[in-house]
């Protein structure tokens, strides 16, 4: 009887959505303030790419992850997060026609970066089968807070990123998500990020549109 | 003072190479090594390393150019990937056999065809035979101190062997990682400047690599065996030397993990063995009597290392993450190397192989699981029960 | 349980595509959509010659559309159209 473990059960695993070239920087610096917040609150981190995407192909759908555990991670070398707590699109039209929930985990939450509300999202949000596991979608207009995209190769190529982490879009769409998430208190993004105001801002006007049993605004008030 | 740094096993070797102050760098791009020329160029644009770049027309350019930069007698550096290091073939064994110590380092990738950017050892391995010293690194740290052990051992006046600091491509030359960055005093302290004692130099000029008869060659050759060989004692004194300066304790050639009453042990390098280690603690507790061991040197094989530790185990599951076709044993090459190091061993163990990890897949637990449980069949049966195994393809559990 | 890899074709030989390879589809590449003009245009098809993906469809009776299967949004033909008859709209403003 060949040995089944459960191995890193408590580890959050964020996947960050982007498009290859002109803003695969933006998905790795959400991965890696989320990271980086998570590491000052005394947890193990891990922030990456995803390396068979080949997002030097501009407009691609690409990924970037971050992981964050209470124990030492020891999946390390694993290195596609196979169970999504919590899935952000760096750019709204990912939200058509990719595949971001598979692999999804029950209460997992979407952020979109997108001026739209939610809810004019919801036309495109599939696969249906996927949304019972849904615990709600999030948008946050990141564009009007970054300041400007950045446009980079070089974390690509795995060598040393010197721009600024989250100087663009990706200080405002990781406060968003976090505060969406709740997996990184919004002291310690603050404390990571360059651009903490757009942090600050992505935390407060993210929109969060909870769902329930795969349905918006489903669910039970108590009373 | 050491810097606490996060970033990948590339950047810690390109930390190495501005600690030690190198003089020249070859470069052309092959992902992954691409990480290095994009980091070397960077340092050298915003005046935190002084060395020369050339960048060449193609990887054999590459070696060339390290090959002659070093024969005037410069500390020099490459590297490459994938095919990129095929396509150097040529230059290997002129650069061993001229004693020319410089330092290549080595994002693995699988070779065509077709187009794979995924980690696997065949393409270091492929080149074994040219008189290289070379190993693997599983983390970035290691990288780090690889790189610096093995500009000691190489350029040491009674070596004087190029060498490879090899590591997986995407796993340990993507992935960022905690590392340290040791202090240039220690660094200093550790590594002489490079002075070779035969150099290109017009005022004492030399011929490098000239026309020879037969007769020649075998003790040009018999040099080149007893250099490497020498190498291996080399190796014990400069990784105790590097333990005691920099405070981290490396096996010299076989890192033994949970050792201690495993009848049965994975032998395998690179970094796969760290998921291996994190396995191997499930498979404890679930009572597998299992442990594993690292290699960290292929070239100079530790053949004595191995030896001593052998029968301590009755079956050793050697994982192969590259290709050899046709190989005796069906298995890579580790398998063959293992085989042979320990044949006459007495009461030696069964050595079986396993093929994982090809094309960059990752080796997951589960399938650590799988390997563990075979290799317990073969524990039972008390004999092979298959030589080789390619894991997901002719896996007997 | 053993992982199961897909079916590869002998030595990586694939078919060659003749009209569209419906192995990359990268209509989900796209971020923003190309609309034409029609009282604009002209025919002059330099959005059809410059298309890197062959994504302009040029049919005389119909005009010029855009195969939106493939078409990634890269820009090329808004940005060279003489008449400005092409706008680049986000992919998210249409219902479909």
């Amino acid at each position: 009887m060949t040995l089944s473990v459960e191995v890193d059960p408590n580890m959050v695993e964020i996947t960050v959505w982007t498009r290859g070239v002109t803003l695969a920087k933006e998905a790795r610096d959400v991965a890696t303030l989320l990271a980086a917040a998570g590491a000052s609150e005394g947890k193990y981190t891990q922030s990456f790419d995803n390396y068979v995407d080949l997002p030097d192909r501009i407009g691609v759908a690409c990924k970037s992850y971050a992981r964050i555990s209470p124990e030492p991670i020891q999946t390390f070398y694993e290195y596609e997060n196979g169970h999504h707590d919590v899935i952000v699109l760096a750019e709204e039209t990912l939200i058509k026609g990719q595949r971001y929930l598979d692999g999804a985990k029950p209460e997992c939450v979407v952020v979109v970066n997108s001026a739209r509300e939610p809810e004019a999202l919801l036309r495109w949000f599939e696969p249906a089968e996927s949304l019972p596991l849904v615990k709600a979608l999030a948008c946050i207009d990141a564009n009007s807070f970054g300041a400007g995209v950045t446009l980079t190769f070089d974390g690509t190529e795995g060598a040393s990123d010197d721009t600024k982490i989250g100087a663009g879009v990706g200080a405002a769409v990781a406060g968003a998500a976090a505060k969406a998430s709740g997996c990184v208190k919004l002291e310690s993004l603050l404390a990571a990020a360059d651009n903490k105001k757009a942090v600050q801002e992505g935390w407060d006007q993210v929109r969060v549109l909870p769902f329930c049993d795969g349905k918006p605004n489903a669910c039970e008030t108590p009373s | 003072m050491t810097t606490k740094k996060r970033s990948t096993g590339l950047t810690a070797v390109c930390d190495a190479w501005q600690l030690v102050d190198i003089d020249v760098t070859a470069s052309f791009p092959i992902r992954p090594y691409t990480a290095v020329m994009a980091e070397v160029a960077k340092r050298i644009a915003n005046g935190q390393m002084k060395c020369e770049m050339v960048h060449a027309e193609g990887e054999h350019g590459q070696f060339s150019i390290a090959h002659g930069a070093s024969m005037a007698g410069a500390r020099a550096t490459t590297g490459s990937s994938g095919v990129g290091l095929t396509y150097a073939a040529e230059v290997y064994s002129p650069i061993a056999g001229g004693r020319c110590p410089i330092q290549a380092v080595v994002g693995d990738r699988t070779l065509d065809p077709p187009g794979d950017f995924g980690s696997e050892h065949t393409d270091c391995l492929t080149m074994r035979d040219n008189g290289w010293i070379f190993g693997w690194a599983q983390d970035a740290q290691e990288a780090l101190d690889n790189s610096l052990m093995y500009f000691r051992i190489g350029e040491d006046p009674d070596i004087m062997l190029p060498q490879i600091v090899a590591m997986d491509g995407y796993f340990v030359t993507h992935i960022t990682q905690d590392y340290e960055v040791p202090d240039q005093d220690l660094v200093d302290r550790f590594l002489p400047p490079f002075k070779p004692k035969f150099r290109l130099d017009v005022n004492n000029p030399v011929i490098m690599g000239p026309q020879i008869t037969p007769e020649m060659g075998p003790p040009l050759e018999w040099d080149r065996n007893v250099v490497m060989q020498r190498a291996k004692g080399k190796i014990v004194e400069v990784t105790e030397e590097f333990g005691r300066l920099f405070g981290r304790h490396y096996a010299p050639f076989v890192e033994e993990y949970m050792t201690e009453g495993a009848e049965m042990v994975f032998l395998l390098q690179g970094a796969h063995a760290v998921t291996c280690k994190s396995a191997v603690k499930y498979l404890r507790e679930a009572g597998y009597p299992v442990g594993m061991l690292r290699l960290r040197w292929l070239r100079p094989f530790p053949d004595e290392a191995l030896q001593a530790i052998a029968s301590k185990f009755k079956v050793i599951g050697v994982i192969d993450t590259n290709t050899s076709y046709g190989a005796a044993g069906g298995g890579g090459v580790l398998l063959v190397e293992t085989r042979a190091a320990i044949s006459e061993t007495p009461d030696k163990p069964i050595v079986q192989g396993f093929t994982s990890g090809l094309g960059g897949e990752v080796i997951s637990h589960d399938e650590f699981f799988r390997m563990a449980e075979m290799m317990r069949k073969t524990l039972e049966a008390g004999q092979l029960v298959q030589s080789s195994t390619w894991v997901n393809f002719n896996d007997y559990v | 349980m053993a992982k199961s890899y897909p079916e590869v074709p002998f030595a990586a030989i694939v078919p060659c595509p003749t009209v569209e390879n419906d192995k990359m589809v990268t209509g989900n590449w796209r971020s923003v959509r190309p609309v034409v003009d029609m009282e604009a245009c002209t025919s002059c098809k330099l959005c059809w010659l410059l298309c890197p993906d062959a994504s302009v469809v040029y049919d005389e009776a119909e005009g010029i559309s855009f195969n939106l299967k493939y078409c990634k949004g890269c820009g090329i033909c808004s940005s060279v159209c003489p008449v400005d008859a092409i706008r680049d709209v986000p992919e998210l403003d249409f219902i479909d």
